[in-house]
């Protein structure tokens, strides 16, 4: 009987060994496996990358379409919605000579309905008050509603109008492609149109 | 309610501008802004005006005669009208757009609005800032991340001047 135990004992030594080395030297393969997965697997979300052809430039955008998170991988639309105006903003205000604040808000939202979508972003180029004026969500609704569709008036987009605009935007903007590519029927076109969406 | 004044027939307001000075218009023309209108309706005839100047009431009632005449045959000229009352510096649209919201005149204010929206659509942000006379308020940091954000909105030649 002690013999066997002896044995037995000696065995599972022998497989702790075996198990320990497996692991050291798994460890870090496992490590370099996880990385190469990709992380943005299981969200509900739709990247899209355009490029706007009728603009003649390039217009790079990633669209979250209801993300629901809060990153700011919208470049700096998002972050610029939630930034709050620096305190220079409320010393200079007190100084008053400024235009700017010196028109009653209604009368700012009114006229920034008039402009279109890159003069709104030039005009957040100003100062932190001026963007917060172009940011304003009623503007980029009425903006919204004016160049896209009047359907979704109940629609409360999660990262405000300005981004749900934005990603209309780069949607429209791959729609416009892929129809002219369909137009144009050329399959080059279509190959580099796949691999360029992924 | 000493400050009536019946000419005939017709019903005249008294406007009172800021600098106190007093203009005297048909009730017809002055029920176009809808300030003056409810007013009006409550009985008044004299209306001081405090947040409106008189360089900016003047142009106002101009625009108010002018458009409270408005017939078919005269949309040509009321254009005309239009299109030389906007014609004028940045500082004088501001305080009219300012004026014609006190007054609420929907009309004059959707025209001010689309002037102002126009003629700054096409302009630098550095051309802006002048404009509105507002002072740029970032780092240079934080400037250049904005204009990275804005990528697309930056593409093409911009008008620098200032009118």
């Amino acid at each position: 009987m002690g013999e066997i135990s002896f044995f037995l004992r000696c065995r599972q030594t022998f497989i702790c060994y075996v198990f320990a080395t497996g692991r050291f030297f798994d460890s870090p393969i496992k490590i370099k496996k996880q990385q190469s997965v990709p992380t943005n697997a299981g969200r509900g979300f739709c990247t899209v990358r355009s490029r706007g052809r009728g603009g003649g430039g390039r217009f790079e955008t990633t669209a979250y379409l209801n993300g629901g998170s809060s990153s700011s991988v919208f470049g700096g639309f998002e972050g610029e919605m939630v930034e709050k105006v620096p305190a220079a903003v409320a010393a200079e205000k007190l100084t008053g000579a400024s235009m700017m604040e010196q028109l009653v808000p209604e009368i700012t939202t009114h006229a920034l309905s008039y402009l279109d979508y890159p003069s709104l972003c030039r005009l957040s180029m100003t100062n932190s008050l001026m963007r917060k004026a172009a940011n304003d969500d009623n503007a980029w609704k009425a903006l919204y509603h004016k160049d896209f569709t009047l359907e979704q008036d109940s629609l409360t987009p999660v990262n405000g109008w300005k981004a749900y605009y934005a990603a209309t935007r780069a949607i429209m903007n791959v729609n416009a492609d892929f129809f002219n590519i369909i137009k144009e029927r050329s399959v080059s076109a279509m190959e580099h149109f796949g691999s360029r969406r992924l | 309610m000493a400050s009536t004044t019946e000419t005939k027939q017709k019903k005249m307001l008294i406007l009172k501008s800021a600098d106190n000075d007093e203009f005297e218009i048909e009730e017809s023309v002055g029920v176009q802004s809808e300030t003056i209108k409810n007013l009006v309706e409550d009985g008044f005839t004299f209306v001081p005006l405090p947040n409106v100047y008189t360089k900016a009431l003047i142009k106002i009632i101009d625009y108010l005669k002018k458009h409270a005449n408005k017939t078919d045959s005269n949309d040509e000229e009321i254009k005309t009208f239009d299109k030389d009352f906007v014609n004028t510096t940045f500082d004088d649209l501001f305080e009219l757009v300012s004026a014609a919201n006190y007054l609420h005149i929907s009309c004059l204010m959707n025209m001010l609005c689309q002037t102002i929206a126009d003629r700054i659509k096409d302009k630098s942000p550095e051309a802006v800032r002048k404009i509105f006379h507002i002072n740029c308020d970032y780092t240079p940091e934080e400037e250049a991340k904005i204009r990275k954000a804005n990528a697309q909105a930056f593409e093409g030649q911009f008008d620098e001047s200032l009118d």
